[in-house]
Parts: structure tokens; sequence; C-alpha cells
């Protein structure tokens, strides 16, 4: 007790130096907590579901020839109702059917939303935590609606919920019951939760329970605790692959069992593992992003340490004297070292007190700088109630063993009698330490830099095309027929009204990241010269609305029959379609000359089915139909306006208001029941680069981090430095130096570890960056400049810190220091 | 050399003000040796410290070879002391750092000499004091002694004209002090002005003039006969 009261008084009577040291602590734990925070979230996914270890979501690995892999977390529909006892250890099986579908009530509201479509036995597997109102019978009645808090709330504020009703894709639906919010850290997200009979999906027209051709529906099944799930899993793949109808796609000769891989992955691990699913399921943890942030926030836990120890021993020089006497009084050392520790420990607990206030302070920043939402409860989690314990027992034991091993060793005999010094010989110790600081902080820094080049370099570069003032509409992709019929009247409605320059519309938008594909050959070539490339289908304006020109040939165009037949879905059949070429693929198919692809003919195979002769009419230079991170590929452009599913629309930027009441009156004169979900290009390109994005905040609040934990650190060295260095500062005084010699002197004293660190940080810096880089297939090159520049900026806060006390020991009056040393 | 002339030293705090010298006259001639003795507290540090420019004076003039010195900014001070003034310190106040050559060539870096002419100076002044055998030692290597030659050796490097030394040999046996106050004697046989405070009769008698010092006040001058 006595002890605890010494550390609390040392640390009070410290003032400066107590305050920089909790505090430089304090911010490194408060790191460490979030971090820590974090990764218990990422690997606790759904612990909130009894049995999450034994509820399997069953899903699907699609490898077809020649075409790149899909996996997918869903199954065909059929498959609830063909598991039985042939799965060894099956408790029950549930399906859940998803979609997106628009909720309005009267005029208030009018959104879209992804739906779950579940059975009964979902509901009872997941035990879905209802807070009012019940979900027996659920399924009973095909209208019955289950919403969760968030939803209740924002459709119905506070009012009543129970019994209300609200229309889902026209449908009267009555809420009844409401369920608590599924935590951020769950695989789905689901806010609506309807009978998968309702009309909403019913109506759609698929028959779930007879459908084997389509991965269409989530299905679950929960296994009796201990059986074999390689032999459960073998099961399932086993009726599916019996089952599966592919007359489609499943090539000639070929084996169901190798288009189609099903494995069982349980809720607790799905998180975990690598696979990232199509649709429907939440990416899985970023495991770099994990590894990454983990690692530095270890660093800045050991750089907060680092400063700890640094301020400790720089401290001993005026604990020598006590220590001294305290050993003369008969303490022995072990003694001693309990003491310091004890000192350490109160520090470190009321740094940590500070760390999780800050936590607490800083949890929405942390929140957007992670992309997740911390949830502070888990903080009173026994399980991570044992992790603080055990970080803050290594804060004691990184940052009090050494000090007290340090102090401890003091001989009282030489303190007492001559002046006093201190511990001197883990200067060699704390100039590594320094360095390694400033290393981390230059190594961030230069981060940050190279992430902010290329994010600008990226978010600037030409792509080829004017992405500026287009809105995206979202939700036309329809069967073809009725996509051609749907698109051609959202184009009549919507052009010509005020503030619109151009409509067009396409099946894949540059910034999804996604292009199908197609099988292409020369009609001279054999069939197995046959190449991969992107096709994209684009109606006749496509080209002038992005501003895009021809280098050979010419685009498509109302003047030309081949072109406008493609829109009469019964005539164009047969009939030679028109496409149009990137350089790119005109080279793949041997014309490196752009000139002399054109007119020629090729077979255009996006199927079995969909087998068509194309001729080349133009070519087009190489546009960045995906992100920077992605090497532009062989493409085709081809008039298929059965295949869109996006329209883009160009509008007067000086009429931006105008334009958008425009696009909204003539998207509901068409789609009455569906609400007009809509994005600018430009921003939905830029958020291609959103992860980058957000590792540049990390990096550069990280380096900040960093640089201010160090900063402490250097503040404490200088007031070490500038009070050991009394004495020889007032000798070089009194033979002639003057304010400026010596400011000199304590300039280059603290800059040369800088200079150290630069040296190590700028090729780690370099190697990783470089590393880095490569994600992007066009990329800048890291520029001297940034890594002189983190350097000047490191020194400069180096220098700025140590100012004031090197200002005072070069000011000081020389005799003071040489009457009583 | 210099005259002091009426002048007081001051030390105030925020309850009590302590003077330390109490219109103090003296003057001292170019090529002097002059000690200055008293209890402790008497002042004679103080005194010593404005004479080397080291400290200020609260009133009074200070003419240092024909300039009125009190008053001026430390950096002026700076730059006449560097010129002019060595000192040596009972404790030596070597830096431990540095070599023993290193310690000498100090005195010279704030002159804007060339480094080989500083080279050249130390290895002389060095030979002089007899310690050039000791010239890459540490001063923690060397006795009492020797860090006192060392510290001579750094004062008169820079050719000054005017050594301060106080208590030069108190912290040496009596062989060694010896030693050091015959090194003094043989610098002033040259010309160098030197003003030293001491508590040792015997080594104030190698000075031509004692000037005792009492509570702030010059008791009595005595003037030795020439020796």
């Amino acid at each position: 007790m006595s002890q605890l009261l010494i550390g609390l008084r040392v640390l009070k009577r410290q003032g400066l130096y107590g305050l920089m040291a909790v505090l430089g602590l304090a911010i490194g734990l408060a790191v460490a907590v979030i971090a820590l925070l974090f990764t218990w979230q990422e690997t606790h996914y759904d612990s909130h579901i009894e049995n999450a270890d034994r509820i399997f979501i069953v899903d699907s690995r699609i490898t077809r020839p020649g075409r790149t892999e899909a996996i997918s977390a869903q199954t065909p529909g059929a498959l609830v109702r063909a598991l039985d006892e042939q799965v060894p250890g099956l408790e029950s099986a549930a399906r859940v059917l998803r979609q997106w579908s628009t909720i309005a009530i009267d005029d208030r509201f009018n959104f879209n939303l992804e739906i779950l479509g579940v059975d009964d036995a979902w509901l009872e597997m997941i035990d879905l935590p209802i807070i009012e109102g019940s979900r027996d019978g659920f399924n009973a009645d095909t209208t019955a609606a289950l919403v969760s808090e968030n939803l209740a709330e924002r459709l119905f504020g506070n009012g009543p919920v129970l019994g209300e009703s609200f229309l889902l894709d026209g449908t009267a639906m009555s809420v009844v019951g409401v369920y608590k919010n599924f935590p951020a850290t769950s695989h789905m997200v689901m806010d609506l939760i309807v009978p998968e009979r309702t009309p909403a999906i019913a109506g759609r027209g698929t028959d779930f329970d007879s459908d084997w051709q389509r991965f269409s529906a989530f299905t679950y099944v929960r296994l009796a605790e201990g059986v074999s799930v390689s032999l459960a899993e073998q099961a399932v793949e086993d009726i599916i692959h019996q089952n599966f109808q592919t007359a489609r796609w499943l090539p000639a000769g070929g084996n169901v069992a190798d288009l189609i891989d099903n494995s069982l992955q349980s809720l607790s691990a799905l998180h975990l593992n690598d696979r990232t699913y199509d649709w429907g399921v939440r990416p899985p943890a970023d495991k770099l992003k994990l590894t990454v942030f983990a690692a530095i926030a270890v660093l800045i836990v050991v750089i907060a340490c680092v400063n700890h120890i640094n301020l400790s021993t720089v401290r001993s020089i005026e604990r020598a004297r006590e220590v001294a006497l305290r050993k003369i009084l008969g303490a022995g050392r072990h003694q001693l070292v309990v003491q310091f520790l004890l000192e350490a420990t109160v520090l470190a607990c009321v740094a940590l007190v500070l760390a999780l206030t800050l936590v607490e302070l800083s949890s929405d920043f942390a929140n957007d700088l992670l992309q997740t939402r911390l949830d502070l409860s888990n903080l009173t989690e026994p399980s991570f109630l044992l992790w603080l314990l055990g970080l803050v027992a290594f804060v004691v034991l990184a940052a009090g063993v050494y000090p007290a091993y340090i102090v401890s060793a003091v001989m009282p005999g030489k303190i007492l009698a001559s002046h006093a010094r201190g511990a001197r010989g883990s200067k060699g110790l704390r100039s590594v330490l320094v360095v390694f600081q400033f290393a981390v902080s230059i190594c961030l820094a230069i981060g940050a830099a190279v992430i902010w080049s290329q994010l600008k370099y990226a978010r600037q570069a030409d792509l080829g095309f004017n992405p500026e003032n287009v809105m995206l509409l979202y939700g036309v992709g329809r069967a073809p027929e009725s996509a051609i019929r749907l698109t051609g009247r959202l184009d009549k409605s919507i052009s010509g009204r005020p503030g619109i320059l151009a409509v067009s519309a396409s099946n894949s938008s540059p910034s999804w990241g996604f292009v199908p594909e197609v099988d292409v050959r020369l009609q001279a070539d054999a069939p197995e010269a046959a190449q991969t490339m992107g096709r994209i289908s684009v109606d006749l304006d496509f080209f002038p609305m992005m501003g895009i020109e021809p280098v050979a040939g010419r685009l498509f165009s109302e003047d030309f029959g081949m072109d406008r037949v493609q829109w009469e879905y019964q005539e164009r059949q047969g009939q030679v379609m028109p496409v149009v070429l990137n350089q790119r693929a005109a080279a793949s198919l041997g014309y490196v000359l752009p000139e002399n692809a054109v007119g020629q003919q090729m077979q255009f195979t996006v199927s079995e089915a969909d087998d068509r002769v194309a001729e080349i009419v133009g070519v087009i230079p190489d546009v960045h139909y995906k992100s920077l991170k992605d090497a532009i590929q062989p493409m085709i452009f081809y008039p298929d306006p059965g295949a869109f599913s996006v329209m883009m629309v160009r509008i007067d930027p000086n009429q931006r208001e105008v334009a958008l009441q425009s696009i909204e009156e003539g998207w509901s004169a068409v789609m009455s029941n569906q609400a007009v979900s809509s994005d600018f290009l430009s921003a939905a390109l830029a958020e291609q680069y959103d992860s980058e994005a957000q590792e540049l905040k990390t990096v550069t609040v990280l380096s900040a981090l960093g640089i201010l934990i160090a900063v402490f650190g250097q503040y404490g060295l200088a007031a070490y430095s500038a009070q050991s260095r009394r004495r020889e500062i007032s000798i070089r005084k009194v033979l002639g130096a003057r304010v400026r010699d010596v400011l000199q002197l304590f300039i280059w004293q603290f800059s040369k570890p800088v200079f150290v660190a630069m040296v190590v940080a700028w090729p780690v810096a370099f190697y990783a960056m470089t590393l880095w880089l490569e994600n992007f297939v066009y990329r800048v090159t890291p520029n001297p400049l940034w890594f002189v520049l983190a350097g000047i900026v490191a020194l400069a806060v180096a220098l700025l810190t140590v100012a004031g006390h090197a200002f005072k020991a070069a000011r000081a009056a020389p005799v003071e220091a040489l009457r009583y040393e | 050399m210099l005259k002091l002339h009426n002048l007081s030293k001051v030390y105030r705090t925020d309850e009590v003000e302590t003077v330390a010298l109490d219109n103090v006259n003296i003057e001292i001639e170019s090529g002097e040796f002059v000690a200055i003795m008293g209890p402790s507290g008497c002042g004679k540090s103080t005194l010593l410290n404005i004479v080397g420019m080291l400290d200020s004076s609260s009133s009074g003039d200070y003419v240092f070879m024909g300039e009125n010195v009190a008053g001026y900014p430390e950096s002026k001070l700076s730059n006449i002391r560097k010129q002019n003034i060595g000192f040596i310190f009972q404790s030596f106040n070597l830096i431990d750092e540095l070599t023993v050559e290193e310690n000498i060539e100090l005195a010279l870096l704030y002159h804007n000499i060339p480094a080989n002419v500083r080279r050249e100076r130390v290895a002389k002044v060095m030979d002089k004091v007899g310690i050039a055998h000791r010239a890459k030692h540490m001063p923690s290597q060397l006795s009492g002694g020797q860090q006192q030659r060392v510290a001579v050796a750094r004062a008169v490097v820079g050719d000054q004209a005017m050594i301060l030394a106080d208590e030069p040999t108190g912290n040496l046996d009596s062989a060694h002090g010896q030693e050091v106050m015959e090194m003094l004697q043989a610098l002033n046989a040259e010309g160098t002005t030197i003003v030293m405070v001491t508590h040792s009769p015997a080594h104030a008698d190698y000075a031509r003039r004692t000037i005792n010092l009492f509570d702030g006040h010059v008791v009595t001058e005595n003037l030795r006969a020439a020796v």
C-alpha cells in the first residue's frame, strides 16, 4: 500500500515528466485496445448465435472450363428438400432466399432494401431473438413480416409497430414481430424477414422447391455435436451432383462433379475463411489488413514502451539519491526492483484508464478508419478482459523491468559522495530506441505519401472516357426480351427532359470492376484458336455519350441497318452483329494496325445457346473499363440491348438539380413500383479506391501517432541531456562558446539519430511501398522527394521538440554548474 | 590591466538580499600575480567570476584593458573573455568524453583558427606543461595533478593575457599542488597576468600581491618584496 502511495506521489512530483510518460503510454495503449477490439470482433463473428460452430452454410464453387471460377454461398433452391438421413448427423436444414425489393408506405417511404425470405426451420435454427410480437407459425401467413429494431424505428419512429403495414413490391405486409438488431459482426445484414412464399418473392416466378439449375438459395444445415463435418459435406455434395441439371453449360462428355464443388462452412468460421462470395455474405476478414494493423499496433505499443523506458531511465538521475539512501538503509536490490515495478504498474493503470477514455472518445473516428463498428460493450467480455490484463502485464514488464534494473543497480557510495550522475550505461540502448522510433515514423510517413500520390494518380488518370456528370441508374436488368423493351422505354422517357444531355445503356459500368466474358475467334481460325475477351454491350449512344472516338472504322449508329436491327428481338436472330474492339483486342487477334481489323468477321460465343457471327466495324483506344489495379484486357463492345442492366445518363452540370429531377420523373413514369437507385459514375469510380483511401487514413493517423509518441520521448531525452551536459556546456561557454555554438551541439546530438533512422527507414519503406504499389498495374513510381521530405519532417519535429531545452541550456549562466559540480 | 571601481554584487531572492561584494576597488597591473584570500563566503569566487566576465556586477565600474565592460551584453563579454582570459578551476572541469588533446583544443575551437594551426599550438603547449605523452588519454585515466596540468594548458593555449585560477590546488596533494604553482609562476614570468583565489597561505606566497576579502570588503592588501 505504502509503495502504491509512493508510486502515485512520484507520478505527481514528476510533473511534466510524469504527464509525458502517462500520456505517451495512454496513447499507445489506446491504439492497442482498439486493435485488440477490432481483432477480437473479426474473430468472433456470429458468436451471438448459439451453436454457431454447428450451423453451416452450404457453399458452391463453380468451375467452368475457360472461365473464372465463381464462389457462391448459394445452392440450388431444391437442395433443402432433398437433404435427409443420407447426410450423417443432420439435425435440421433451412433455406433463405434473398433479394432486393421496394418498401413503400404512402408517400412517406419508397426505398430499396435487401430482404430475406425464410422458412420456419431457419428462424428456429438461428433462434431469432424476438423482442416484441412473435415468430410462431410465421410461414402460415404469407404477408407476415419481422422487422429489426432499426427498420422498425425507420418506418414507424416511436409509434406502435406490431400490426402496422407497409407495401413490399406492391403487396401489403403486416408486422408480426420485432427482432433484436443483428450485430455488425454477423455474416448477413438482415433488416426485414418475410415468409419465403410471400408474393414479393413467389411472384417473381421461380419455383425454388424444384429449382436444380441455378444457385438461387442459401441453404443452412445444423449438424449434431461430434459428427464428422467432412462426411456430411461429402453427402451434401453427392446429393447436389446427383440432382443438378446442367444441360445448358455442361461441356460435351463433361461431368457435374468436375463443375461443382460444395463445402460446409460453419457460421463461426465463415468470416475467417478465404472465400469471397459473389453475393449475400459479408466479405471475409481481410487477413492482410488484420495482420498489418495488428503489427502496426504492436509497433506503437512498443514505441510507447520504449518511450517510457527512456523517460524512466532519464528519471533515474533524479531518483539516484533516493535509491542510494534506500540501499544504505538496507533495501536489497530485489526490494527496489519490486518498488519500481509497482510504480510502473501504477503508471500503467493510470495510463490504461486514460487509454479507455481515449478509446471511448475516438471510437467514431476509429470506426471510420477501420470501416467497422467497434462494439465497446465487448470490453467487458471476460475473455477480452483477459487480453487487457495481458496487455497491462506486457507494458509493465516491457516498460518497468529495464528501468527498475538500471536504477536499482546504482552504487550508493558513488552517488552520495560525488556529483549525482544517475545511471549511464544505458546510453547506447537509448540511442537505438530513439532511432527505432523515428525509423518507424518515417516509414509510415513515406507510406502515407506513396499511397496518397497513387490515389491521386488513380483518381485523376485519363481513363479514355469522360466520367464526369454521368448518372448510373441501376436495376434495369431483365430477361433479354423485356430488357430491350424496358431500357427502350426508359431511354425515351428520360431523353429530352430538361438538363439531360444523353441517355445510354450498358451491361456493365466501368465502376463495377467486373466485365463478363466471351469466347471469340476469327472466322478463318480453327475453333481451338478461340480467346476469352471481355464483352460490353452498349447502345448506339454509348460512345458519343462517353466521349470515346474511334481509332479506325466507325462506331455504332442509327444510320446502319445492322446496328438498328439488334433492337428487334426476333429479326436480329441469324444476322451478322457489328462489334467494336479496343486496340488490345484487335492486337491479340493479330491486327497490330487497327485499320486491318475493320471488316473482319469472327465467331462470338457467349454460350452454346448464344453463338453469333460478328463483324468488326471499328476499333477504339484502350479505355479503362476496370480500376487501375487491373490491366486493360482485350474487350469487345457489341450492341445487345437484351443484356443491358445499367443506364447511363449524361447531365448538364449547369442544371444539376433540374437534371436529377428529370431523371426521377422520367424513371417513375416507366417504373412506378420501383424507386430509382442511382449514383454518379465519377463517385462510383472513386469508390474503387475506397480501401486504399482507407489505408491512407490509417497510415497517416498511425504515423502521426508514432511521431507524437516519439516527440514525448525526444522531449524527455532533451531534458535529460540538457541536465547531464550542464557542466560540459558551461566549460565550453567559459572557453568562448557562443549560444549558437551550444545550440549547434544540441542540434547535432538530436539530429544524428534521426539521420540514422532515415538511413534505416528508407530501404524498408521503399521495399514495402514497392510491394504495395504492385496492387496496381498502372502506378506511380515512388518519388525520392517523399523520402527526403519524410526525413525532413521527422528532423524538424525532433529539433522543435528539443529546442526549448537546448535554448535554456545554452543561455544558462556557466558559473552555477561549474561551482557546484 | 583591469580596474574595479566601487563594484558591488547583490543576490536577491524573494525574501533575502545578500550582498556578496560591497564597493570593492581593486586595480591589477599587466603582468601581476595576485592572490585573493579570505574565508568561505567572503565573495572570492564572486569577485573572480566578475573579473572573468562569467557574471555581471550589480553596480560600479569594471574597466578591462581601458574599456568599461560593466553592463556589456553577454555576447560582447564572451568575445572579450575568449580573446583575453583563461580559466583554471579547482575541479579541473575537463570534459570526460574528450581526450586530453581535444580538451585543450576546445579553447581554440571558438576562435576561428584553422585546424592545422590549432594542432600545432596544442602540441606546443602540451610539451610546455609536460603532458604530451598523454595526448590521447581520457581525463579519467589521469591523476589529479596531470588533469590540472591539462587545465593549465587549456587556459594558456589561446595566448591569453590573463589567467584566473579558482583554487587551482584545492583538489591536489601538496607535491602536485606545488608543481602547478611553479607552472603558474613560470607563466607569470613570461608576462601572463595571473589572478588566483586560494585558501593556502603557502601558495599565496607565490603571488606578488595578496588581497584579503572579508564579507564582501577588501580588508588588506599585502605587497610582497620582489623575489
